[in-house]
């Protein structure tokens, strides 16, 4: 009875391929040097540090619930070890700090979202501008410099001269979390807590472990992010990160993630989501378009993006409440 | 037996709805004690100045969190509308500013703004009600999307501020527009008569209005039910889908009505007047009572809020705290607020137990 | 063979609050043996299986696991000694695979490795699946198979742990003929494996087929134990219900105008409901019977406007109603009282007044401004005419109130709006004896005065004592319909329990 209906589920449950193909083409058929290898490269490595917020910002929405920090994490982490890194401290150490301010912040967050119950947005929408207010404490509001040699050795060094480095943190990382979600027992528990808290509780999983895990891995991967961010900008200006949140999740639903939680990917899904993101920029911008105007199309793809999934919620939802018996 | 009694006022006291109310007073006498120039007529008079434009957008937001959603789009909201009352009325455009924006040549020009040219009086009240009409439009599409979509509203109104926010740079290339109407600007800072300041008295007849609509009307009470309990309120036959989109053009209107004082105020339209006021109508609504998970508050609750997060800005900037701190200090009043909430909420259902 | 015991209950009570969900319950389960618990709804059959499953502690009584004492704390105690429970509503994960979901607690790890063997889980997966009969990858996402194969899967899970005791909380309820065939037979294995097995339903000639030895709970108390061979289903039908029927439910109406209310005609909406057809008259109440599952409050739903049709009419007043529209059957004069009244009937953080008003606030109001005092006047009378107990209805909240009281304001919120036909889903649910009474009496009153009232409830007692027809559901068709003088609690089972199988 429903050959139609199982089609638009599937055209909408590959969604994220489809625009990716759409708009790949398209951009190719508007600007030249498109459809080549060195402008795919450079794609990826633009779309590295939004990337790696998307692979973080993934764990707590397939929970059912949100990070709105991580931009202002990327910032404190950032801030703090190019302070460090500024006084002489080695490499190591400030990077390590940033991880650990990344991983605070996200105990922070779940400690209001898990025990305090706090609505994960609003939470998290106060913690980041709690980070963002402390961190300019400290910085003023001055651009801080970073070693130069973060921006020529790893920001704009290429592996075998051929291959960014960002693009291959990004891809590490890209590998490394896809094994998290898919293989390990963590993981797969964070399907579980995301699909039904209620039933997670009863089967007897430790949830309250499972939400923190995914707040702090969200905070972590900011942390990093920041790194791979400010080593290509050359410096950690003082609106470092902001907004960077919102294309986070755009590239993380954009990628098959869903709001309500429960179903998510890191490969593909991220990565095409943030491929995709990045190409409509990197796109738009090679099209000489006026860059107010990419803000807005930005915006209005992202609107797209949710769009596309409430509208694929709705009609799984209805398709699923049909599974009443029936006499055969 | 004693300690048992003091923690029951205390739980009185925290449930209470004058409670932060009483914070407020509370705040004041200390920080009071501290500095007398909080006493000064200097700095009451700022207090109540600042308070007006922001319980504007404040009551917007309290009804649409008693609908148990939420509006993050009142900022750009702001802004847009902001905007617009300077392509209406703005009185001389430079073309070395504007030319680049997509209006120049066709609604703003070397001449001035759309209604310049008209007398003082009918420019202002036309460029008054397209804002209005501006801010209900955006706030309508919100409450579509949020209705009939069932996209989850934080993300929904989210979306919604980067790109009217995008759109109000777009419109005027960044740029400040001034040279408004006078009677535009006396909205915003004027007094009427010499004596009444015209945004307490624009804000106050918005709040009873506000008041009378939750509390009178069978509107309110529709309200009130959609966020209690939705699918009960679909039973009942309570139009959950036409409530939706009227709370939050209600919000988008608000929103409107503040851009328009806040406009008047600073004597522009500039398109980034409503950047960083979200953590002021969020925090100053959920620190006034008004629950974020729906079906509790009152249009006064808002009030209070406002009075308690203006008292609290103006001592930080009394004391020359580093601006950054003051933003720090809001974020953890949004905390504070929202873990309240939750708190008194808990202790609610626990006592009806 | 000597019959080796497995779990005892001795002198089990448990009390909430002071009133008794068990009595003094006292059972015992062999190895290899099949026991069929049965009861009404609110019997106490979930309290037991709570406690056997430590979900719940005794008040008084003890319990005995292979002879020895047992005093389970928590679930994992449960588990830990060999007792496993499936529970009617299946605690699956759609969006996991099957061996995800199986080993969701307990995951195999690669050695070494913090990382799933899944290769390892797999095969003991399939084996488990292959000793269900199911046929299909471990690797197959949950959401895409039938409720059918989610309870083997259930199924499956619980014997990984190679359990003593498995429980089945009503199993066949979303299960289609075969899946139960199938299923049966799968327990037939379990018995021959030596597993001991409780199995609680309704359906009483599954439980005469199926089982050694048959338990007949009623309020707590079991009423009657022994070998099945010694059970007709009349016997354990009359051990369930026990008490005269007659006493508790006011006199039955004598005279039913012939205006007809409400006509359905063909309705059918696929996976729920398949050509319905019924009528319901001025003054009559009409009974709709099923059990859960049985497409009864999906029914109402329909009939009511809040879920969609694909064909059929629905003639209300001999206007006929629109597909999805609540509001306009509320003006036309239909009212619906809910089955879970919590979720959909209430506004608990409201006050009484609030919750009886909301229906009827356009003609409480002038211009969209609601007259305070006519409302406050509204809810005063609607708390006399229906007992409700509470202080001042403008300030006592109704999550403050008792259930029965509960039920009374939802009933009375829609009397309220003066309906011409009130549909009611489980009117009794959770709800003491005392108000039973009263909300029959109400509902009495109410159709005197020439309200239609469609009854949907899963008690046999309560239709038989209220209702003048009874319209009998089973898997989303009318299997049967039975009129004043042939209502006998017998007929009734008969109609529910037939399968659809041979019509």
């Amino acid at each position: 009875m429903s050959d139609k209906k199982g089609m638009k589920i599937k055209i909408l449950q590959y969604m994220s391929f489809e625009l990716f193909v759409i708009i790949f083409v398209m951009f190719g058929l508007f600007s030249q040097n498109w459809f080549t290898f060195s402008n795919f490269i450079m794609i990826i490595k633009q779309s590295s540090y939004v990337g790696i917020l998307a692979i973080g910002i993934t764990f707590p929405l397939i929970t059912a619930g949100t990070d709105l920090s991580v931009g202002a994490v990327m910032f404190m982490g950032m801030s703090f070890s190019a302070m460090l890194l500024d006084k002489g401290v080695p490499l190591p150490v400030a990077m390590l700090v940033a991880l650990i301010i990344g991983c605070v912040i996200g105990i922070v967050n779940a400690f209001f979202v898990v025990d305090v119950k706090v609505m994960p947005f609003i939470a998290t929408l106060g913690t980041m501008t709690v980070i963002r207010g402390i961190t300019l404490i400290f910085t003023g509001s001055r651009a801080l410099n970073i070693p130069a040699y973060l921006t020529t050795a790893f920001g704009s060094g290429k592996l075998f001269g051929l291959i960014p480095y960002p693009a291959i943190v990004f891809i590490f990382l890209l590998l490394v979390f896809h094994i998290v979600l898919t293989k390990t027992a963590f993981g797969r528990r964070i399907f579980a807590c995301g699909n039904n808290l209620e039933a997670a509780k009863k089967a007897g999983l430790n949830t309250r472990l499972v939400l923190y895990m995914a707040y702090v891995i969200s905070g972590v991967l900011a942390a990093i992010a920041g790194f791979v961010s400010a080593s290509q900008i050359g410096n950690v200006p003082a609106g470092f990160g902001e907004g960077y949140e919102f294309d986070a999740i755009a590239a993380s639903v954009l990628g098959g993630t869903s709001l309500l939680g429960g179903t998510g990917s890191i490969l593909p899904g991220v990565l095409v989501g943030a491929v995709t993101i990045q190409m409509i920029k990197t796109g738009l911008t090679a099209m000489q378009i006026n860059p107010y105007l990419i803000d807005i199309f930005q915006a209005l793809f992202i609107l797209l993006a949710v769009m596309l999934d409430g509208i694929k919620n709705q009609v799984i939802a209805k398709s699923q409440s049909r599974h009443i018996r029936v006499a055969e | 037996m004693k300690a048992n009694s003091s923690k029951q006022i205390f739980v009185k006291l925290l449930t209470s709805e004058f409670f932060i109310l009483i914070m407020s007073a509370v705040y004041y006498v200390v920080i009071g004690i501290i500095s007398p120039r909080m006493f000064s007529g200097n700095m009451i008079n700022n207090i109540f100045q600042n308070m007006w434009p922001l319980l504007a957008g404040c009551l917007g937001q309290t009804f649409v969190l008693l609908l148990g959603g939420i509006d993050l789009s009142q900022t750009s909201v702001i802004s847009l509308c902001s905007v617009v009352s300077g392509i209406l009325l703005g009185g001389k455009f430079q073309e070395l500013k504007f030319g680049t924006s997509p209006l120049w040549g066709n609604l703003i020009k070397e001449s001035g703004g759309v209604f310049s040219g008209l007398p003082e009086i009918t420019g202002t009240v036309l460029a008054i009600v397209v804002v209005l009409l501006v801010g209900t439009l955006i706030g309508c599409i919100n409450g579509l999307f949020i209705a009939k979509l069932n996209m989850p509203p934080f993300m929904t109104t989210l979306i919604s501020q980067m790109l009217w926010a995008a759109i109000a740079l777009w419109l005027v290339s960044s740029q400040n527009c001034t040279g408004l109407n006078p009677s535009f600007n006396f909205l915003g800072k004027g007094k009427l008569g010499g004596f009444i300041y015209m945004p307490f008295l624009i804000v106050i007849i918005l709040l009873i209005i506000c008041e009378m609509l939750l509390s009178k009307t069978v509107f309110g009470k529709w309200i009130y039910c959609v966020g209690s309990n939705s699918r009960a309120a679909v039973v009942s036959g309570i139009p959950k889908n036409l409530v939706i989109v009227c709370v939050y053009s209600i919000s988008g209107f608000c929103a409107a009505v503040a851009s328009v004082l806040y406009t008047g105020r600073q004597m522009m339209g500039r398109p980034t007047i409503g950047d960083g006021m979200l953590n002021d109508i969020l925090g100053a609504t959920v620190i006034g009572g008004v629950s974020m998970y729906g079906g509790k508050g009152k249009a006064v609750w808002a009030l209070y809020g406002v009075l308690f997060y203006c008292i609290m800005t103006t001592s930080m900037n009394m004391l020359h705290l580093n601006s950054f701190l003051t933003q720090a200090v809001k974020g953890c009043i949004i905390l504070l607020a929202v873990s309240l909430d939750v708190v008194r909420t808990s202790i609610q259902q626990r006592m009806t137990k | 063979m000597a019959e080796e015991q497995v779990l005892r209950l001795e002198h089990v009570s448990k009390d909430f609050f002071g009133i008794y969900a068990i009595t003094d319950v006292s059972l015992e389960l062999n190895k290899g043996e099949i026991l069929g618990l049965i009861g009404e709804n609110g019997a106490g059959k979930s309290t037991m299986m709570n406690i056997v499953c430590g979900v719940l502690p005794p008040t008084s009584g003890s319990l005995f696991f292979e002879g020895k004492p047992y005093e389970p704390k928590k679930p994992s105690d449960a588990e830990a000694v060999g007792i496993s429970f499936i529970h009617q509503e299946l605690n699956l994960f759609n969006n996991l695979n099957v061996i995800d979901n199986m080993f969701i607690n307990g995951f195999r790890h690669i050695k070494g490795l913090p990382l799933n063997n899944n290769k390892e889980m797999a095969e003991i997966a399939k084996s488990a699946l292959a000793q269900v009969g199911l046929d299909i990858s471990p690797y197959t996402k949950v959401e895409k198979l039938s409720m059918g194969e989610r309870q083997l899967i259930e199924i499956a899970k619980s014997i990984l742990g190679d359990p003593k005791v498995i429980i089945f909380d009503e199993p066949t309820t979303s299960l289609t003929n075969k899946e139960t065939e199938k299923l049966f037979a799968i327990i037939e294995k379990l018995k021959a494996e030596g597993k001991s097995i409780i199995y609680i339903s309704h359906i009483l000639e599954d439980v005469q087929r199926l089982t050694d030895k048959i338990a007949v709970l009623r309020d707590g108390v079991i009423t009657a134990t022994g070998k099945t061979e010694e059970f007709t289903i009349d016997r354990m039908i009359s051990n369930m219900v026990g008490r005269s029927i007659t006493q508790m439910y006011p006199p039955r109406i004598e005279n039913i105008s012939d205006e007809i209310l409400l006509s359905v005609k063909n309705l059918s909406q696929p996976g729920v409901v398949k050509d319905i057809n019924l009528e319901l008259r001025k003054g009559e109440i009409l009974g709709i019977y099923g059990l859960m599952g049985a497409g009864r409050s999906e029914l109402a739903n329909i009939l009511f406007g809040l879920d969609e049709y694909e064909s059929g009419q629905i003639i209300f007043k001999g206007k006929v109603l629109e597909k999805k529209n609540p509001i306009e059957r509320i003006k036309a004069g239909m009212g619906y009282v809910t089955e879970n009244r919590k979720e959909e009937g209430l506004f608990l953080e409201f006050p009484v007044a609030e919750n009886i008003n909301i229906t009827s606030l356009r003609s409480l109001s002038k211009k969209g401004i609601v007259n305070k005092k006519e409302a406050l006047k509204n809810a005063q009378d609607s708390k006399k005419m229906f007992g409700i107990k509470c202080e001042a209805v403008n300030k006592h909240l109704v999550k403050g109130l008792s259930g029965g009281n509960q039920q009374k304001v939802v009933i009375a919120k829609w009397v309220s709006t003066r309906p011409e036909l009130l549909i009611v889903d489980e009117p009794t649910r959770g709800i003491d004896v005392g108000a039973k009474s009263e909300v029959y009496n109400i509902l009495n009153e109410l159709a005197r005065a020439g309200t239609g009232i469609l009854m949907v409830s899963s008690e046999m007692e309560e239709l038989i004592g209220n209702c003048s027809r009874i319209i009998v559901m089973n898997k989303g068709m009318i299997t049967g319909e039975l009129n004043n003088q042939e209502i006998c609690t017998e007929s009734l089972l008969h109609a529910a329990f037939i399968d659809t199988a041979g019509m």
